[in-house]
């Protein structure tokens, strides 16, 4: 029992679980959206282009999750109009404007005192530091996010499913994708001090990826994703305690683990049980 | 809000499905204009059922997803039940098997379902007269027991009647199928015939694609397309060795005449 409760004695590790909790959670169940649509590289330059913001928030003293948001909402904005016309491929264009973004806040950065501590918090994340003031901010906008994939959970499921039959019932299709491109980029801001710029990638397929190998509808896919992810989290933040790593990579470990477990011995689909049967074919 | 209204736009009773006047589509390449498809004009009545027959090519797709408003035309004049199609959400459209993702988390009884999201609207949940209508489509197209099935478990047929029952649920007048046959056993197409048959009593006009031009004699009319209208009328009189030459060029074989 000790075991267990001793991380909790101290303030800062309750209120470093709460926040790796609440954004696990939102981001594994987001994260089905981004594996079904195929989003991921999206998604990880997303996470890269808020760095700039990021930094001269940090830098004006502004709260670092509003700049994040704001440069977060330009990238997703900057990327339909580079490709709306369809001179660039949408790949490409990410390409271009995650590199140059990610520069700039690299830039940005470099000309502070603190360098290397600060961009090391900043990619990897600073669990540990999230303050009270970070866990409300983190709360509130998690739940926004919930409520937000909770309203339009039928729309975002079709037109993930089939962009054309939301067209013929005439949904408002470019306001939905835009939609969904909001929702990560807030997302991303709440998992910042988590994980960091460099690990989110992770938070938002490992899990999701995982829940596909294991069911084969939404709902569960997304609570089996949200189990993975809680699972996660609390495992990985006694690892950072007791082995003294760092905690957004503890998390993503153990979520890398689940996965690559599941991936060889889920029931149906799993890697060995395939080999198996097919010996027992024989 | 105005973008989660849904308005289907009223269906004048003088008016047919579906009309086109001089419809072209175009597009360039190296600085020629090529037609994808060039002065087509034809009305559809209602429950009408017509088979799109051509060489590969010909834009039969590209008529479809334009009746259903996916692309746009660069001239001419398109008409559903004498209003613009960007304003019904009326038009069912069945897309080639291919082009689906049939490994998407969703059951059958989900993706029937989706044809209900209008009359569901936003932010509200299926109430039990949508969970009454995706049940009778699905009884209707033979699939009932299938429903809770996650959809790469069918077979091709099966698959097929799933856009079908999908537009039944969404209440359909005028219902666009993309080769639906293609990859179709015998057996299996003659069950998507008996469910065209059986939707005559619904008045849907239907307008498929189809690959085979023998099956086209179950259809009230043909048209025989390649890039234009080459001849539009019952199959037996239209689908002449002349007419044949004209759309399938010196390619076409004729099996089995």
């Amino acid at each position: 029992m000790d075991f267990l409760l001793d991380p909790f004695q101290f303030d800062f590790m309750i209120r470093s679980l709460s926040a790796a909790l609440i954004v696990a959670i939102v981001c594994s169940i987001l994260g089905t959206y981004i594996v079904l649509r195929g989003m991921a590289f999206f998604a990880d330059a997303l996470a890269h282009t808020i760095l700039p913001g990021v930094v001269i928030a940090y830098l004006i003293g502004w709260p670092v999750a509003v700049g994040a948001l704001i440069f977060g909402i330009l990238t997703a904005l900057g990327i339909g109009w580079l490709t709306d016309k369809g001179q660039l491929k949408e790949d490409t264009a990410i390409g271009v404007i995650f590199a140059g973004f990610f520069a700039l806040g690299v830039a940005l950065l470099s000309t502070t005192g603190n360098y290397s501590v600060d961009l090391a918090h900043f990619l990897f994340g600073n669990l540990l530091a999230v303050s009270s003031s970070d866990l409300w901010l983190i709360g509130i906008l998690a739940t926004l996010v919930l409520i937000t994939i909770y309203l339009f959970y039928k729309e975002f499921l079709l037109i993930s499913f089939d962009e054309i039959l939301g067209i013929t019932l005439r949904l408002p299709i470019r306001f939905l994708r835009l939609l969904l491109l909001v929702l990560i980029a807030i997302t991303i801001v709440t998992a910042l001090q988590v994980v960091g710029i460099a690990l989110i990638l992770s938070m938002f397929v490992t899990p999701a990826a995982t829940a596909s190998l294991l069911t084969k509808r939404l709902p569960s896919m997304m609570a089996i994703s949200a189990l993975i992810g809680t699972i996660s989290a609390i495992v990985g933040l006694y690892a950072s305690y007791y082995l003294d790593i760092a905690s957004g990579a503890a998390i993503v470990l153990v979520a890398s683990i689940i996965f690559l477990l599941v991936f060889l011995f889920a029931p149906s689909q799993g890697f060995i049980w395939r080999i198996f049967r097919a010996k027992l074919l024989k | 809000m105005f973008l989660f209204k849904n308005q289907e736009a009223p269906h004048r009773h003088d008016s047919v499905p579906l009309e086109l006047e001089q419809i072209d589509v175009s597009y360039q390449e190296l600085g020629n204009v090529h037609y994808a498809l060039h002065n087509i004009s034809f009305q559809a009545k209602k429950g009408e059922q017509i088979a799109l027959v051509g060489p590969n090519g010909a834009g039969k797709s590209t008529l479809l997803k334009l009746i259903a408003g996916i692309l746009k035309a660069d001239k001419g004049k398109l008409l559903i039940f004498g209003s613009a199609t960007s304003k019904h959400n009326c038009i069912a459209y069945v897309p080639q098997r291919s082009q689906v993702d049939w490994s998407f988390p969703v059951t059958v009884e989900d993706v029937v379902m989706m044809g209900r999201t209008r009359h569901i609207g936003f932010f509200k949940r299926a109430k039990k007269k949508d969970k009454e209508v995706v049940k009778k489509s699905l009884d209707r197209v033979g699939i009932l027991k299938l429903a809770h099935k996650q959809i790469a478990e069918l077979s091709g047929g099966q698959q097929q009647r799933v856009f079908i029952a999908r537009a039944l649920a969404l209440e359909t007048q005028l219902l666009l199928l993309d080769e639906p046959l293609a990859g179709l056993d015998i057996p299996s197409q003659k069950i998507i015939f008996d469910i065209l048959e059986d939707l005559r009593t619904d008045d849907v006009s239907i307008l498929m694609a189809i690959h085979d031009l023998s099956l086209s004699e179950k259809f009230d009319r043909t048209i025989l397309l390649n890039k234009e209208i080459i001849a539009i009328g019952k199959s037996d009189q239209i689908l002449s060795s002349e007419n044949l030459l004209k759309a399938f060029g010196g390619k076409v074989v004729i099996a089995g005449n």
